[in-house]
């Protein structure tokens, strides 16, 4: 599997596709690549609270100050959270309208990066929580505000987990789909 | 005088000529109904296809239909397992290097409850839809599916 970089400098945005027990793992490691090459993120998590996944980052040496989180699951686990200067809570992963605005905030905190990514770590399990189309909605405004701040995507699924029309309708919006553990992917 | 002797044969061919003309005239028109019922025929047949298609696309947009809904439901429920599963693992991996806060553990075990809820929200709705017009299943099953 080729590094983050060399995949980011063909492509801007990227699907990339894991198996279940994996993705976690998947996830953690992108971020870490993405960090040592110098990039500064905004992840969008659903599947696992921010706070694990900043304890995680840490455990890898990761520094969680060049990202910024936009936390889905945690106020919907444990009820409605106060956000904190670099993570805002969105009551639920179906509340697309307070992503999309949360979006932008954190977007305007990280005008000044020079290398910026957005990363959504479980693109199926949006599914759970809206109808399709509303989400084929969502992901094409969340793709074109990406490209028209020149940063980068990374939107990981799992694979077979979306119905293969909606899933071929969403690669479309992309401009590579990755399979992460496979060679030469 | 050959002439006077030749008229009774004209006379014959003529009556043979116009009943083979009548023949012909009756035979024509029995072709023309025999036309008509088969081009009736034909239509019907058109008819019957065109709606055979019909109730065939049909038939396929439901089953589309019915597709995408299974396909929905058991991704609404399979997702969520897959989240508890995950959710676990990490749980193990945290506990096993002794590396986790009551706040973390909770924070986990929230997540796994919110999961299971979803599960258990997305099984009775589907069977609110299974049971919907169906009147076999008595009232005290009906209210164990569906409550």
């Amino acid at each position: 599997m080729p590094p983050i970089n060399e995949i980011l400098s063909d492509a801007d945005i990227v699907i990339a596709l894991a198996t279940s027990s994996a993705m976690r793992k998947d996830v953690i490691h992108r971020i870490g690549e993405l960090h040592s090459a110098g990039y500064s993120g905004i992840i969008i998590s659903i599947n696992e609270p921010s706070s694990i996944m900043k304890k995680s980052l840490e455990k890898q040496s990761i520094n969680s100050q060049n990202l910024f989180f936009i936390d889905c699951i945690t106020g919907m686990a444990t009820g409605q959270k106060k956000d904190e200067s670099a993570t805002i809570y969105v009551a639920s992963p179906g509340q697309l309208t307070n992503i999309g605005i949360a979006l932008t905030k954190a977007m305007t905190s990280m005008k000044d990066r020079e290398r910026l990514y957005l990363l959504v770590d479980s693109v199926n399990t949006m599914f759970v929580y809206n109808e399709p189309d509303q989400i084929i909605r969502f992901l094409h405004m969340l793709i074109n505000k990406v490209r028209l701040n020149s940063a980068k995507g990374l939107l990981f699924s799992v694979k077979n987990a979306i119905d293969p029309i909606i899933s071929t309708q969403i690669e479309t919006f992309a401009d590579m789909v990755i399979h992460q553990g496979e060679e030469g992917a | 005088m050959k002439e006077l002797s030749d008229t009774p044969a004209i006379e014959s061919i003529q009556e043979k000529l116009d009943k083979k003309t009548k023949e012909v005239q009756e035979l024509s028109i029995e072709l023309e109904k025999t036309n008509e019922g088969l081009i009736a025929l034909y239509t019907e047949l058109d008819d019957a296809n065109r709606k055979l298609e019909e109730s065939n696309r049909k038939l396929q947009e439901e089953e589309k239909k019915l597709l995408a809904y299974l396909f929905e439901t058991v991704n609404k429920t399979k997702n969520p397992v897959l989240n508890i599963y995950r959710n676990l693992a990490l749980l193990e991996e945290m506990a096993v290097m002794e590396d986790c806060s009551p706040e973390d553990v909770k924070a986990i075990i929230d997540v796994i409850k919110a999961n299971a809820r979803m599960i258990s929200d997305n099984i009775t709705e589907l069977n609110k839809v299974a049971l919907d017009g169906s009147d076999k299943v008595l009232g005290h099953y009906r209210d164990f599916l569906t409550e």
